[in-house]
Protein backbone atom coordinates (compact mmCIF):
# COMPACT_ATOMS: atom_id res chain seq x y z
CA UNK A 1 0.00 0.00 0.00
CA UNK A 2 0.47 4.03 -0.22
CA UNK A 3 3.27 5.57 2.40
CA UNK A 4 2.88 8.20 4.85
CA UNK A 5 2.98 10.09 1.65
CA UNK A 6 -0.27 8.57 -0.22
CA UNK A 7 -2.66 10.65 0.55
CA UNK A 8 -0.92 13.43 -1.15
CA UNK A 9 -1.41 11.35 -4.55
CA UNK A 10 -4.31 10.56 -3.68
CA UNK A 11 -5.25 14.11 -3.58
CA UNK A 12 -3.70 15.14 -6.28
CA UNK A 13 -5.50 12.69 -8.55
CA UNK A 14 -8.65 13.29 -7.30
CA UNK A 15 -8.75 17.30 -7.91
CA UNK A 16 -7.26 15.82 -10.88
CA UNK A 17 -10.43 14.05 -12.04
CA UNK A 18 -12.68 16.22 -10.21
CA UNK A 19 -11.52 19.47 -11.92
CA UNK A 20 -11.38 17.96 -15.51
CA UNK A 21 -14.72 16.42 -14.67
CA UNK A 22 -16.98 19.16 -13.75
CA UNK A 23 -14.51 21.32 -17.27
CA UNK A 24 -16.25 18.15 -19.37
CA UNK A 25 -19.88 18.54 -17.70
CA UNK A 26 -19.78 22.31 -18.15
CA UNK A 27 -18.72 21.99 -21.39
CA UNK A 28 -21.26 19.37 -22.24
CA UNK A 29 -24.14 21.44 -20.15
CA UNK A 30 -23.31 24.79 -22.40
CA UNK A 31 -23.08 22.37 -25.68
CA UNK A 32 -26.97 20.77 -24.82
CA UNK A 33 -28.18 24.92 -23.84
CA UNK A 34 -27.28 25.38 -26.96
CA UNK A 35 -28.95 22.39 -28.77
CA UNK A 36 -31.99 23.45 -27.31
CA UNK A 37 -31.90 27.24 -28.13
CA UNK A 38 -31.14 26.18 -31.46
CA UNK A 39 -34.33 23.90 -31.81
CA UNK A 40 -36.28 26.16 -30.12
CA UNK A 41 -34.89 29.01 -32.77
CA UNK A 42 -34.90 31.49 -30.02
CA UNK A 43 -31.59 33.34 -28.89
CA UNK A 44 -33.15 34.42 -25.69
CA UNK A 45 -30.27 33.83 -23.46
CA UNK A 46 -27.16 34.11 -25.77
CA UNK A 47 -25.70 36.93 -23.67
CA UNK A 48 -25.75 34.24 -20.63
CA UNK A 49 -23.70 32.47 -22.78
CA UNK A 50 -21.09 34.48 -23.16
CA UNK A 51 -20.19 33.53 -26.30
CA UNK A 52 -22.88 35.19 -28.84
CA UNK A 53 -20.92 35.90 -32.31
CA UNK A 54 -22.63 36.30 -35.49
CA UNK A 55 -22.26 33.50 -37.88
CA UNK A 56 -20.26 34.18 -40.91
CA UNK A 57 -18.00 37.68 -39.07
CA UNK A 58 -15.57 37.07 -41.08
CA UNK A 59 -13.53 39.44 -38.70
CA UNK A 60 -14.27 38.21 -35.15
CA UNK A 61 -17.00 38.33 -32.91
CA UNK A 62 -19.73 40.61 -33.25
CA UNK A 63 -20.54 41.66 -29.13
CA UNK A 64 -18.73 39.31 -27.48
CA UNK A 65 -21.95 38.65 -25.55
CA UNK A 66 -24.48 38.13 -27.92
CA UNK A 67 -26.20 41.21 -26.88
CA UNK A 68 -26.49 42.62 -30.68
CA UNK A 69 -27.59 39.19 -31.60
CA UNK A 70 -30.44 39.54 -29.16
CA UNK A 71 -34.06 40.53 -30.09
CA UNK A 72 -37.44 40.85 -28.32
CA UNK A 73 -39.13 37.85 -28.24
CA UNK B 1 -19.12 10.76 -33.57
CA UNK B 2 -15.21 10.75 -33.61
CA UNK B 3 -15.64 13.46 -31.17
CA UNK B 4 -17.41 10.74 -28.75
CA UNK B 5 -14.83 8.62 -30.05
CA UNK B 6 -12.19 10.42 -28.25
CA UNK B 7 -14.38 10.89 -25.26
CA UNK B 8 -14.12 6.87 -24.28
CA UNK B 9 -10.72 6.52 -25.31
CA UNK B 10 -9.44 9.19 -22.98
CA UNK B 11 -11.71 7.87 -20.66
CA UNK B 12 -10.14 4.44 -20.66
CA UNK B 13 -6.71 5.45 -21.07
CA UNK B 14 -6.86 7.82 -17.78
CA UNK B 15 -8.30 4.84 -15.96
CA UNK B 16 -5.48 2.75 -17.18
CA UNK B 17 -2.84 5.62 -16.59
CA UNK B 18 -4.66 6.17 -12.92
CA UNK B 19 -4.60 2.17 -12.00
CA UNK B 20 -1.15 2.32 -13.51
CA UNK B 21 0.24 4.76 -11.35
CA UNK B 22 -1.22 3.60 -7.81
CA UNK B 23 -0.94 -0.23 -8.25
CA UNK B 24 2.44 -0.29 -10.53
CA UNK B 25 4.73 1.96 -10.44
CA UNK B 26 7.21 1.90 -7.95
CA UNK B 27 8.10 3.67 -5.32
CA UNK B 28 11.01 6.42 -5.61
CA UNK B 29 14.23 5.56 -3.54
CA UNK B 30 14.44 9.30 -1.69
CA UNK B 31 10.43 10.53 -2.37
CA UNK B 32 8.87 7.33 -1.25
CA UNK B 33 5.08 7.51 -2.84
CA UNK B 34 5.17 10.91 -3.11
CA UNK B 35 6.89 11.01 -6.54
CA UNK B 36 3.84 8.72 -8.31
CA UNK B 37 2.59 12.36 -8.62
CA UNK B 38 5.19 12.49 -11.49
CA UNK B 39 2.26 10.73 -13.51
CA UNK B 40 -0.12 13.12 -13.27
CA UNK B 41 2.16 16.30 -12.65
CA UNK B 42 4.14 15.99 -16.14
CA UNK B 43 1.67 15.22 -18.58
CA UNK B 44 -0.58 17.82 -17.06
CA UNK B 45 2.56 20.20 -18.40
CA UNK B 46 3.41 18.60 -21.06
CA UNK B 47 -0.26 18.86 -22.53
CA UNK B 48 -0.49 22.87 -21.22
CA UNK B 49 2.62 23.30 -23.24
CA UNK B 50 0.99 21.68 -26.24
CA UNK B 51 -1.91 23.79 -26.05
CA UNK B 52 -0.08 26.92 -25.50
CA UNK B 53 1.86 25.97 -29.28
CA UNK B 54 -1.64 25.32 -31.04
CA UNK B 55 -2.26 28.54 -29.50
CA UNK B 56 0.62 30.45 -30.78
CA UNK B 57 -0.13 28.61 -34.24
CA UNK B 58 -3.96 29.20 -34.40
CA UNK B 59 -2.95 32.55 -33.80
CA UNK B 60 -0.27 33.44 -36.32
CA UNK B 61 -3.23 31.55 -38.81
CA UNK B 62 -5.69 33.56 -37.90
CA UNK B 63 -3.73 37.01 -38.24
CA UNK B 64 -2.67 36.17 -41.18
CA UNK B 65 -6.22 34.69 -43.18
CA UNK B 66 -8.88 36.42 -40.49
CA UNK B 67 -10.58 32.93 -40.54
CA UNK B 68 -12.81 32.43 -37.41
CA UNK B 69 -12.11 28.34 -37.79
CA UNK B 70 -8.21 29.12 -36.85
CA UNK B 71 -9.75 32.18 -33.84
CA UNK B 72 -12.16 29.35 -32.56
CA UNK B 73 -9.10 26.62 -32.35
CA UNK B 74 -6.59 29.45 -30.21
CA UNK B 75 -9.43 30.04 -28.17
CA UNK B 76 -10.63 26.43 -27.35
CA UNK B 77 -6.83 25.68 -26.59
CA UNK B 78 -6.42 28.54 -24.64
CA UNK B 79 -9.13 27.84 -21.98
CA UNK B 80 -8.07 24.00 -21.95
CA UNK B 81 -4.48 25.38 -21.53
CA UNK B 82 -5.62 27.27 -18.91
CA UNK B 83 -7.39 24.41 -17.04
CA UNK B 84 -4.47 21.80 -17.21
CA UNK B 85 -1.88 24.86 -16.12
CA UNK B 86 -3.76 25.73 -12.85
CA UNK B 87 -3.87 21.70 -12.27
CA UNK B 88 0.25 21.98 -12.81
CA UNK B 89 0.19 24.59 -10.38
CA UNK B 90 -2.18 22.38 -8.05
CA UNK B 91 -0.24 19.28 -8.65
CA UNK B 92 2.75 20.67 -7.95
CA UNK B 93 2.30 22.16 -5.01
CA UNK B 94 0.59 19.03 -3.49
CA UNK B 95 4.05 17.43 -4.51
CA UNK B 96 5.78 20.33 -2.94
CA UNK B 97 4.57 19.73 0.43
CA UNK B 98 5.97 16.38 1.50
CA UNK B 99 9.27 17.23 -0.41
CA UNK B 100 9.67 20.79 -0.11
CA UNK B 101 8.15 21.35 3.03
CA UNK B 102 6.34 24.41 1.67
CA UNK B 103 3.24 24.77 -0.41
CA UNK B 104 4.95 27.51 -3.24
CA UNK B 105 8.04 28.88 -3.37
CA UNK B 106 9.07 31.87 -5.65
CA UNK B 107 11.54 29.77 -7.66
CA UNK B 108 12.01 30.04 -11.10
CA UNK B 109 9.92 27.45 -12.48
CA UNK B 110 7.25 28.27 -10.31
CA UNK B 111 7.18 31.58 -10.92
CA UNK B 112 7.47 31.04 -14.59
CA UNK B 113 4.95 28.60 -14.77
CA UNK B 114 2.34 31.10 -12.76
CA UNK B 115 3.07 34.38 -15.08
CA UNK B 116 2.52 31.65 -18.17
CA UNK B 117 -1.10 31.24 -15.99
CA UNK B 118 -1.62 34.55 -16.15
CA UNK B 119 -0.66 35.43 -20.33
CA UNK B 120 -3.48 33.01 -20.95
CA UNK B 121 -5.84 34.12 -18.65
CA UNK B 122 -4.82 37.41 -20.01
CA UNK B 123 -5.82 35.86 -23.80
CA UNK B 124 -8.96 34.86 -22.54
CA UNK B 125 -10.16 38.07 -21.21
CA UNK B 126 -8.58 40.30 -24.11
CA UNK B 127 -10.74 38.17 -26.56
CA UNK B 128 -14.01 38.03 -24.51
CA UNK B 129 -14.24 41.62 -23.12
CA UNK B 130 -12.07 43.63 -26.26
CA UNK B 131 -14.65 46.26 -27.95
CA UNK B 132 -15.63 46.76 -31.69
CA UNK B 133 -15.10 43.05 -32.37
CA UNK B 134 -11.82 43.38 -31.96
CA UNK B 135 -11.24 41.04 -29.34
CA UNK B 136 -10.38 38.02 -31.93
CA UNK B 137 -7.14 40.27 -32.97
CA UNK B 138 -5.63 41.73 -30.03
CA UNK B 139 -6.07 37.56 -28.49
CA UNK B 140 -3.85 36.66 -30.99
CA UNK B 141 -1.31 38.77 -30.85
CA UNK B 142 -1.57 38.34 -27.59
CA UNK B 143 -1.17 34.58 -28.13
CA UNK B 144 1.67 34.70 -30.03
CA UNK B 145 3.87 37.07 -27.65
CA UNK B 146 2.93 34.79 -24.44
CA UNK B 147 4.38 31.63 -26.08
CA UNK B 148 7.91 33.34 -25.43
CA UNK B 149 7.41 31.85 -21.48
CA UNK B 150 6.76 28.40 -23.00
CA UNK B 151 10.53 26.99 -23.25
CA UNK B 152 11.66 29.74 -20.36
CA UNK B 153 9.44 27.66 -18.00
CA UNK B 154 10.79 24.77 -20.01
CA UNK B 155 14.26 25.66 -19.46
CA UNK B 156 14.20 27.46 -16.41
CA UNK B 157 15.34 24.32 -14.23
CA UNK B 158 18.29 24.40 -16.68
CA UNK B 159 19.45 27.74 -16.79
CA UNK B 160 18.76 28.83 -13.08
CA UNK B 161 19.33 27.15 -9.68
CA UNK B 162 16.68 25.96 -8.72
CA UNK B 163 14.65 23.79 -6.08
CA UNK B 164 12.36 21.93 -8.92
CA UNK B 165 14.07 19.35 -10.60
CA UNK B 166 15.43 19.01 -13.96
CA UNK B 167 12.73 18.32 -16.81
CA UNK B 168 11.81 14.26 -17.34
CA UNK B 169 11.02 14.93 -20.88
CA UNK B 170 12.06 16.23 -24.23
CA UNK B 171 15.59 17.50 -25.30
CA UNK B 172 16.66 19.07 -21.73
CA UNK B 173 15.29 15.62 -20.12
CA UNK B 174 17.77 13.54 -17.13
CA UNK B 175 17.84 10.39 -18.53
CA UNK B 176 15.37 7.95 -16.95
CA UNK B 177 15.00 4.10 -16.22
CA UNK B 178 12.72 2.70 -18.24
CA UNK B 179 9.69 1.57 -15.75
CA UNK B 180 8.97 5.18 -15.49
CA UNK B 181 9.05 6.37 -19.03
CA UNK B 182 6.32 3.15 -20.06
CA UNK B 183 3.67 4.77 -18.02
CA UNK B 184 4.92 7.94 -17.84
CA UNK B 185 4.19 7.71 -21.93
CA UNK B 186 0.76 5.70 -21.54
CA UNK B 187 -0.49 8.97 -18.88
CA UNK B 188 1.29 11.60 -21.66
CA UNK B 189 -1.45 9.74 -24.63
CA UNK B 190 -4.31 9.61 -22.27
CA UNK B 191 -4.05 13.40 -21.30
CA UNK B 192 -3.16 14.39 -24.79
CA UNK B 193 -6.15 12.51 -26.46
CA UNK B 194 -8.11 14.55 -23.24
CA UNK B 195 -6.89 17.92 -24.69
CA UNK B 196 -7.88 17.32 -28.10
CA UNK B 197 -11.54 15.77 -26.76
CA UNK B 198 -12.23 19.08 -25.10
CA UNK B 199 -10.84 21.38 -27.44
CA UNK B 200 -13.28 19.22 -30.07
CA UNK B 201 -16.08 20.48 -27.16
CA UNK B 202 -15.00 23.55 -26.81
CA UNK B 203 -14.92 24.51 -30.86
CA UNK B 204 -17.98 22.96 -30.89
CA UNK B 205 -19.44 25.64 -28.61
CA UNK B 206 -18.24 28.25 -29.99
CA UNK B 207 -19.64 27.20 -33.27
CA UNK B 208 -23.00 26.73 -31.98
CA UNK B 209 -23.06 29.83 -29.59
CA UNK B 210 -21.86 31.91 -32.89
CA UNK B 211 -25.13 30.19 -34.76
CA UNK B 212 -27.82 30.90 -32.33
CA UNK B 213 -26.65 34.52 -32.11
CA UNK B 214 -27.06 34.67 -35.69
CA UNK B 215 -30.30 32.93 -36.02
CA UNK B 216 -32.87 35.26 -36.50
CA UNK B 217 -35.50 35.69 -33.42
CA UNK B 218 -38.57 33.68 -33.43
CA UNK B 219 -37.80 31.39 -36.54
Amino acid sequence: MLDHNGGFVLAALLITGAVLGGYLLYLRSRLAGLRRQLERGRPASVGAEGEGRAAGGDHGPRGEHGQRAQQPV
Amino acid sequence: MTTRLLGYASLLLLGLSALGTLLLARPDRVQGDAARIVYVHVPLAWVAFLAFFVVFVASVAYLRTRRPGWDRLGHAAAEVGVVFTSLVLVTGSIWGYPIWGTWWSWDPKLTTTLILWFMYLAYLMVRAYAEGGRGPVYAAVVGIISFVDVPIVYLSSVWWRTLHPAPVLGPAAAQQSTDIVGLLLLALVAFTVLFVYLVRLRMEVDMLAERVAAAPAGA
